[in-house]
């Protein structure tokens, strides 16, 4: 039996719920780059003179790099110059409260399901919300503050501890790393900055929503998340954007630094507008990810479920410096329509008996392409290293693509790295069982797709776990038992 | 973005070229070896920025290719003197023996009715078409002879033949060329043997049409000196229910690349590839396969296995194609390394590019070392060290050599191999 | 009431059932045995509306409803339960979750309100029971890494669960050890009622050692070629099938 088509196609062809778009004033810079626009973002964030030499030596290089073509994607051609790289909304600067924050912008937040205001007291979630370009409010500082952790914006971090990120800024994915990573470096605006001081353990899950809103911007934020020794976080990503019928670019970089016996977790639910059935509109979604256990038995994470953009270009990667150190990384990855991703992580192990486990599960629906891309890395240095990956594409439909690209390169001669990968469709066998157990044929894809997606959605945090599986449209399983 | 400085200066190659031409033998195509040629010359030799050679400099070969066509005018020496396995595997195989010595077909072998030489002009133009491959554009610019071997129609097994290429003498660069024709229903048997010299540089073609419904049985060994460097492309196409099993077993030398490119182009045709490489220390060996399915329930299996020493590096890639339209296509690969010692290196990239939902592929890959338990167990059967890790060498390395349906010529690559390995210490660690 | 008439079924082109005819009565027990081949699969496939199997002829309805006509899920809610010879594994999906969702779609489907989780688990905890198997199989992916015997087990249990009202159980007893056979057995023996029929399909008089069929039918070539009381397995068992193809010819 052919799975049949129009459930597919309910399946991951839900309508996109977050593309409304929020009338606010804004201050928009004029589309171009150059280095004066530079400079402007740099004094509207009452920057140190050293963050600005830093984003001009960034911009100077980015200048003579090109743009990578290696990722199995198409797009016509980025007009960097096309682009409004500083978008804000209009309010007397920065709000002391939530009660000095737009009621429009609180709205657009509660219409995401962010809970900003009292919601968010009773989720027990410190959020920072990041619309367009800045950082808008972060929760929950208060209660943060008495156990030590800094969360605040990037601009606040940059003036308010100067010396933390002077430290790690550009420590683990430097200004050159990448064209992407360049522009990023050259003119982010804003994100999220989190420090747990030593021995802490964060007593709340902390939380960013990234919205892009204005017309004919791109988002380059920057989070810099740094666990001292003994540490431990647990940090959740989500990106929505507004339906338009123009490609927006997001441009990101997020950098996690764990230091000795020090744990992060660092958790996506990308949702960026994914463009229209015949691929008009959506966001460009290229982002360096990159996580370094620094020291010895430090551990870094990283879950993401990936169900928009119209183009995604994503490796959250762990450099395994410290001996013991442990790297994850589990993906669910869903492309329909005209969507293309090219997703996958970089395991780099340098340290001794460094461990690292690769789960990916892709989806393809439509006239999706989608990529899974990996490389492991084991460096001479590497003694007892150990990967394992596994990589399963599931293709609903005869017009999708699934494709793997794993790299090993293994230069220890103790080490051992595993991979293994299956493509395949919604075997038969399993769609007829459910059906004959008295599951409509739709329901039945929905319990197999959730099913295959398991071992990802466990490892995401109750909340997110909810907005992943919904995202697949499936109800939560283990409800019962 | 190609790396230019590999390449020699056009102007030196169209000289050398020029040179050739006027040793050719009657009725050679010099037109298509011209288009080849230019077709060369507008890419070069790919750099490792190229993805297929991110793993593989050619700077080396470059740089023989470079003096040797100055030189590519003198006659060919007495033929180097064939590396210790040669004699051993010329020994074992049964049938009639074809020597491509620097591409030059040797004039003698009888063979069996059914099969047929035809002239080598008619290898160029290739069945590929230029531009594909830079080294197979090399080859065609200054092949000017070569192996066309035809099999007639339903024509039944005829044991199996020897095709060995080899060196003029050690030093010189060859452009050995090979088409193999099997019309439709034919069965073919070859041992496809490759030696080279301490300072050889070769880079081979190796064409397969086996049309509709016939058989191929094709054994690929590489036997190189220390020092010689050989390129090599195989490259097949197999017409409806025409099935094929390769396999390749590369010794390793200073540069060994192979590719096995597999067109599964006809509905229902199947290919079984397997691959054994052997890196000794000093030693750079590079496989990349490429399975292209495009015919509705085409089939793949693939299992390649490398055992690499302290200094040696091994290149694996493994690319399973299905095209839009190759509705019921089943594809396996299956790819273990073994690490004897420190520096030894494998870089390993089994790729899957799927482009229709009605499929059933996997790969998986591992590298590790031999099992610490075994060699445990061994030992305690009183087995000594070097000797236990001979053994399970030998285990891992069996299941492959076993396919060549030879067992005086799987014996002699067994002992080779671990002879290889011994020199280097890698059955002492 | 099952009632099939002159049912022909092909399969790829080929014919595999030639006309037949059955009638199974609620509470009965029909034992439908044969040699490999004679199309004993292929009858429970087609009636519980497995793809790939083509209608040539006939018909067949469960009180009085046209069963070929509906969709798998739909005859699953008129109560059919297709126990699979081979049940097939769905990784990451467990157990319980897939008869929860079952077990719903047929009560909402009947204008039932959905069980609560409460009620569920009381339920799916007392049939595990009954079926001897441990709890942590519940929350297992559904059929994962089962053993065979586990896998028959676990066909019975969801029978039990669901309560079909026709339980079409497909060569069952293949691949079980004397153990499970008597687990699998007791199991049905404790489902049988008057409203429920059972059609057991299976190749060996085993299984009807343990589960005394009303009536037992041989199948070969394509058609009912015997009908018989439970005695007709014992004599199967004695004589093979050949002995009864020349009658049948």
């Amino acid at each position: 039996m052919s799975a049949p088509q129009t459930d597919i196609e309910q399946l991951v062809g839900q309508r996109y719920r977050h593309g409304f778009v929020t009338e606010i004033e804004s201050d928009t810079v004029p589309p171009g780059l150059s280095e004066d626009v530079i400079r402007f973002i740099s004094a509207k964030k009452g920057e140190p003179e050293w963050l600005l030499e830093w984003r001009l030596k960034a911009y100077r290089h980015w200048l003579t790099m090109r743009e990578p073509n290696w990722a199995k994607l198409g797009y016509p051609p980025i007009d960097y110059q096309g682009i409004s790289y500083y978008s804000a909304p209009k309010q007397p600067s920065g709000p002391k409260s939530l009660d000095e924050v737009d009621p429009k912008l609180l709205e657009t937040y509660a219409k995401l399901g962010i809970p900003l205001h009292e919601r968010a007291r009773l989720a027990g979630v410190a959020v920072d919300a990041v619309f367009d370009s800045v950082s808008v409010t972060t929760t929950f500082k208060d209660k943060l503050a008495e156990a030590g952790v800094i969360f605040c914006s990037f601009a606040e971090a940059a003036r308010e501890h100067p010396e933390l990120v002077r430290k790690y800024l550009g420590s683990v994915v430097p200004a050159r790393d990448n064209f992407f990573a360049a522009l990023n470096s050259a003119v982010f605006t804003d994100g999220s900055f989190v420090y747990i001081p030593e021995g802490v353990r964060c007593p709340m899950e902390l939380s960013t929503y990234f919205r892009i809103n204005q017309a004919k911007t791109g988002q380059f934020e920057r989070t810099l998340i740094i666990a001292e020794a003994g540490s431990h976080v647990s940090y959740l990503e989500g990106c929505t954007a507004p339906q338009r019928d123009e490609n927006q670019l997001h441009a990101a970089v997020v950098e996690l630094v764990a230091l000795r016996n020090a744990e992060i977790k660092y958790s996506t639910v990308q949702n960026w507008y994914p463009g229209d059935e015949e691929g008009r509109g959506g966001i460009y979604n290229f982002v360096t990810k990159r996580g370094d256990c620094r020291e010895a038995n430090a551990k870094i994470s990283w879950t993401q479920v990936e169900a928009g953009s119209a183009i995604t270009w994503k490796y959250p990667s762990c450099i395994l410096r410290g001996d013991n150190s442990v790297g994850e990384f589990y993906s669910v990855a869903v492309t329909n329509n005209r969507q293309q991703a090219d997703t996958g992580t970089k395991m780099i192990h340098i340290g001794r008996n460094t461990k690292s486990t690769i789960v990916s599960k892709g989806i393809s629906a439509g006239r999706a392409q989608q990529a899974y891309r990996g490389l492991v890395k084991v460096f001479p240095t590497a003694e007892n290293a150990r990967n394992y990956t596994q990589c399963d594409s599931l293709l609903l439909g005869a017009t999708c693509g699934a494709h793997t690209f794993p790299y090993m390169e293994v230069k220890n001669p103790s080490a051992i790295v595993e991979h293994e990968a299956t493509t395949s469709r919604i075997s038969d066998d399993q769609l007829f069982y459910c059906r004959q157990r008295g599951l409509k044929a739709e329901d039945a894809v929905n319990l197999i797709v959730n099913g295959f997606c398991k071992q990802v959605f466990r490892e995401l945090p109750m909340e997110f776990a909810v907005e992943a599986q919904n995202l697949l449209n499936v109800s939560l399983e283990g409800a019962v038992g | 973005m190609t790396d230019t400085a590999l390449t020699p200066g056009a102007a030196q190659m169209r000289a050398a070229h020029a040179r050739l031409r006027e040793r050719l033998p009657a009725g050679w195509p010099t037109d298509a070896s011209g288009v080849a040629l230019e077709s060369f010359l507008t890419r070069g030799l790919p750099g490792t920025d190229i993805e297929e050679w991110r793993y593989t400099s050619l700077a080396a070969f470059a740089g023989r290719l470079a003096s040797a066509l100055e030189a590519s005018a003198e006659a060919a020496a007495q033929p180097a003197a064939d590396p210790p396995l040669a004699a051993a595997l010329r020994a074992a195989v049964p049938g009639p023996v074809l020597c491509l010595t620097d591409g030059q077909l040797e004039p003698g072998a009888d063979l069996p009715a059914g099969l047929q030489i035809r002239p080598a002009a008619r290898l160029l133009p290739g069945l590929a078409p230029v531009g594909i491959s830079a080294l197979a554009d090399l080859n065609a610019a200054f092949a000017r002879d070569g192996l066309n071997l035809a099999v007639a129609a339903n024509a039944g097994p005829q044991g199996v033949l020897l095709i060995h290429e080899r060196a003029a003498s050690a030093t010189t660069v060859g452009q050995p060329r090979v088409r193999l024709s099997l019309a439709g229903g034919s069965h073919l048997s070859v041992v496809l043997l490759a030696t080279g010299g301490s300072a050889t540089t070769s880079n081979a073609v190796v064409e397969v049409d086996a049309e509709a419904g016939s058989v191929l049985h094709l054994v690929q060994l590489h036997e190189g000196a220390a020092g010689a460097q050989r390129i090599a492309r195989t490259e097949l196409r197999l017409g409806a229910g025409a099935s094929a099993r390769v396999t390749s077993v590369d010794l390793g030398s200073s540069l060994s690349r192979q590719d096995v490119v597999v067109h599964l182009a006809g509905d229902d045709a199947s290919v079984d590839v397997a691959g054994l490489c052997a890196g000794p220390s000093g030693t750079h060996v590079d496989h990349h396969l490429d399975l292209q399915h495009a015919g509705r329930h085409t089939a793949s299996r693939t299992l390649y296995r490398s055992v690499v020493d302290s200094g040696g590096r091994v290149v694996f890639n493994g690319r399973i194609v299905v095209g839009v339209g190759a509705a019921g296509s089943d594809a396996a690969l299956t790819n273990r390394n073994l690490l004897l010692g420190p520096g030894a290196e494998i870089d390993t990239k089994p790729e899957l590019e799927i482009h229709t939902d009605d499929v059933r592929c996997s790969h998986g890959a591992t590298t590790g070392q031999l099992d610490p338990a075994a060699l445990f167990y061994l030992r305690s059967r009183g087995v000594p060290a070097a000797e236990a890790r001979r053994l399970l060498i030998g285990a891992f390395a069996d299941e492959l050599l076993a396919r060549i349906g030879l067992p005086t010529a799987e014996a002699a690559l067994r002992n080779r191999i671990h002879a290889l390995l011994e020199a280097a210490g890698g059955l002492a660690q | 009431m099952l009632e099939i008439r002159d049912l022909r079924v092909s399969v790829a082109g080929k014919e595999i059932l030639k006309g037949l005819s059955l009638t199974v009565r609620p509470g009965e027990v029909h034992a439908i045995m044969g040699p490999n081949g004679s199309g004993k699969s292929t009858l429970s496939h087609v009636l519980a509306g497995r793809d790939g199997y083509e209608v040539t002829g006939g018909t067949a309805t469960w009180h009085g409803r046209d069963l070929l006509a509906l969709p798998p899920e739909e005859r699953a809610w008129a109560g059919v339960f297709l126990g699979f010879q081979y049940p097939v594994e769905i990784p990451g999906v467990s157990n319980v979750y897939l008869l929860r969702a079952a077990l719903n779609a047929k009560r909402r489907h009947a204008g039932l309100p959905e069980i609560d989780a409460i009620g569920f688990l009381k339920l799916v905890r007392e049939k595990a029971k009954l079926m001897q198997m441990d709890e942590s199989f519940l929350n297992r992916g559904v059929n994962e890494g089962f053993s065979g015997g586990e896998k028959k087990r676990n066909e019975i249990f969801q029978l039990a669960v669901l309560e079909p009202t026709l339980a079409l159980l497909d060569e069952t007893d293949s691949g079980l050890d004397i153990d499970a056979l008597k687990v699998v057995a007791s199991g049905v023996n404790s489902l049988r009622s008057p409203e429920r029929a059972f059609v057991l399909v299976t190749h060996y008089q085993r299984l009807l050692g343990y589960i005394e069929p009303d009536f037992v039918h041989v199948l070969a070539g394509g058609r009912i070629v015997r009908t018989g009381d439970k005695s007709l397995a014992t004599e199967l068992e004695a004589s093979g099938y050949d002995a009864l193809r020349a009658p049948a010819a």
